[in-house]
């Protein structure tokens, strides 16, 4: 049985479809790796137009609060085996944006991360590295976020309504926290 | 063209240039509605936007007004402060539609009323129930670590499974 | 005797019908690895497109009830059944029932039968994106019925098998010396057939997230893969019969699809993506005008030459 998959996982990695979401900043790197000088299709990689047809999700760089949401609902319309990329230090830890009130710090307490690429932004030859070692780890059946998110589930569940259904103000006793005077 | 800063101070309002081609109206509160249409009449149709500062020492937050004349070439700034315990100042959406909009920005982050805007409801921030998050007074350093940072494996009341596997 | 007869014929079909998706996968790929170097780039591996239907295969995938399942299957088996009446070579699975409208009756039911299944779905994108389909197949089957009506006048005979015996002999006998204007009407049309620019309005990716396809996912969009390829086969495969004199071995014939199939492409490489209304009234104008222009040339000679 587990050369079948080794057959299945082969053929996996040769043939990725990314969703062409553009979450964030970082998407602007996306372009150049999809046409002629950096050509992503030889690798058996190309841009779908909606998750039920993709397996990659890349989140492009920072996320705020408002477009978590709809990250998640996406994660979750795509169907199994499915991967994500954080894609630039903003996924990682917050990058630039690290102190701000609306954007998201770790990526992988929310959705399961299989592959970080380092960098703000990485460059093209850094997302066709990252996609190598992707389809490295595919086939030899090390890339298993999926399973990692419905087995855990409802800890990745608090961690997102704790953030997303709030019911009370997160910083308490306002009227004392002044940071002038 | 310095005739529009000689016919301004004439109505007994601080006026200045700022370079070659902006300058800058200060009126108090109530003459805003006035002066603004002043401007209009004169030839500065476009509004360009709204935006405001927090003066925390003074207890002031002074909005922005810009607009531009397209004839002219020229760009007006008019400016005014309202206290910021309770800050309200009516809505400028009679003589600009457009100014609506960025009226209801500066009431979700700032937290002023307009009065006679019909729809100050929040656009950019989805369940926020904090102050409004730029004035001067809020801690978004606090406000980060508090919701967003995590501490090892026990994150803020959720246990962690065991390995996350 | 009959059982064992039918038993034949039943492992020929389910021959043809794998060998048309085999070749329809690898015209794919070659396709795309032609496109890739247009735009001066690698692009994958001629067979790419076998990896990617085996991946589909291999993924779970959502459905929406039962008219979703039962209209993808409706959309690729017409395709197959109509790969049975279709002359490949020297060989018909079945002669005698070759007729040229059943063929493409077939080929519109395969169309109508993924309409029902992708509607069902609920996507306001698919019912977009099916709609232009449809309107797009009101436009380039006119052009096309233009043609076939010229090529029944001209033959004297319905039976694709009997239009490719007509056109045996050598390279001046090929209805494509005879009937030039119809073989330009038809090549156009074969463009919006198979849904390449500048006629691709019904996927198009940016615009409508993939039209009908938006709700597939694994299996279902393997199926609508194989609808692809197999439909990709089947309407050049039409072509060649109809205008390149059939052929005596089946790699000629393959041959021929893939010429076919190359203009097709180098087209598709160059031209931007019509309006659906720009490219069902041009459908009307140019293609309509030379498939009727032909029908009357075929008429004046047939009334001139045969009292």
């Amino acid at each position: 049985m587990s050369e079948w998959t080794e057959i299945v996982d082969y053929f996996r990695g040769r043939s990725m479809w990314m969703l062409h979401y553009c979450t964030g900043c970082g998407a602007i790197e996306l372009p150049p790796t999809m046409t002629s000088r950096w050509d992503m299709e030889r690798f058996g990689i190309t841009p779908m137009a909606t998750p039920r047809q993709a397996d990659i999700l890349l989140i492009t760089g920072y996320l705020a609060i408002k477009t978590l949401k709809r990250v998640v609902y996406t994660y979750e319309q795509m169907q199994a085996p499915k991967w994500v990329l954080g894609f630039g230090s903003c996924t990682i830890n917050g990058g630039i944006y690290w102190d701000s009130y609306n954007v998201i710090e770790s990526l992988d307490k929310y959705i399961p991360v299989d592959i970080y690429i380092a960098g703000c932004m990485p460059r093209p030859e850094a997302i066709l590295d990252a996609f190598v070692k992707l389809k490295e780890m595919v086939q030899k059946g090390e890339a298993k976020g999926y399973e990692k998110y419905v087995k855990n589930y409802d800890w990745y569940k608090a961690n997102q309504d704790r953030v997303l259904k709030r019911t009370s103000p997160v910083l308490k006793e306002i009227e004392k926290v002044t940071k002038i005077g | 063209m310095a005739d529009i800063i000689d016919e301004i101070k004439s109505m007994d309002l601080k006026t200045s240039w700022l370079g070659d081609w902006e300058f800058e109206v200060l009126t108090p509160k109530d003459r805003l509605a006035a002066t603004l249409s002043y401007l209009k009449a004169k030839g500065f149709k476009a509004f360009m936007g709204l935006s405001c500062v927090d003066w925390i020492e003074e207890g002031n937050f002074e909005l922005v007004y810009i607009l531009q004349s397209y004839d002219l070439a020229l760009e007006a700034i008019v400016k005014t402060k309202i206290p910021r315990q309770r800050p309200v100042i009516e809505s400028m959406g009679t003589l600009w539609k457009l100014c609506e909009v960025y009226e209801r920005e500066m009431h979700e982050f700032f937290g002023i009323e307009f009065t006679g805007n019909p729809n100050l409801k929040p656009f950019f921030l989805e369940n926020w129930l904090d102050i409004p998050p730029l004035r001067k007074d809020f801690d978004t350093l606090a406000f980060s670590e508090e919701l967003f940072e995590f501490k090892e494996d026990e994150t803020h009341g959720i246990k962690s499974p065991k390995r996350i596997e | 005797m009959v059982i064992v007869e039918f038993l034949i014929k039943l492992a020929q079909g389910f021959g043809i019908g794998a060998l048309a998706l085999a070749t329809g996968l690898l015209f794919g790929g070659i396709g795309r690895k032609i496109m890739a170097r247009i735009q001066r780039r690698y692009g994958p591996p001629f067979t790419q497109n076998f990896i990617d239907l085996f991946k589909l295969f291999s993924k779970g995938s959502v459905s929406h009830g039962w008219a979703f399942d039962l209209g993808l299957v409706a959309g690729f088996a017409p395709m197959l059944a109509a790969i049975m009446f279709l002359p490949i070579g020297p060989f018909t699975l079945l002669p005698s029932d070759s007729s040229l409208i059943m063929i493409v009756y077939l080929m519109m039911m395969a169309y109508l039968g993924m309409a029902m299944g992708v509607l069902a779905s609920g996507n306001p994108n698919s019912a977009i994106g099916m709609s232009r389909a449809l309107m797009l197949m009101a436009g380039y089957e006119v052009p096309f019925a233009a043609v076939i009506f010229s090529v029944y006048l001209f033959s004297k005979t319905g039976y694709l098998t009997q239009i490719v015996a007509q056109q045996s002999g050598g390279f001046m006998n090929w209805n494509i010396v005879k009937m030039p204007l119809g073989f330009l009407a038809v090549e156009i049309a074969l463009q919006g057939m198979l849904g390449e620019k500048p006629f691709d309005q019904a996927i198009a990716p940016a615009e409508i997230a993939s039209g009908p396809m938006v709700e597939l996912g694994g299996k279902y969009l393997g199926f609508g893969m194989i609808q692809h390829s197999v439909g990709l086969f089947l309407e050049t495969g039409i072509v060649v019969d109809l205008f390149l004199g059939g052929a005596p071995n089946f790699w000629i014939f393959i041959a021929k699809q893939f010429v076919l199939y190359f203009v097709v492409i180098l087209v598709d490489a160059i031209l931007p993506r019509l309006r659906i209304h720009e490219a069902t009234s041009f459908f009307w104008k140019l293609p309509l005008f030379l498939g009727i222009l032909q029908a009357v040339i075929v008429i004046i000679q047939g009334g001139v030459l045969n009292v």
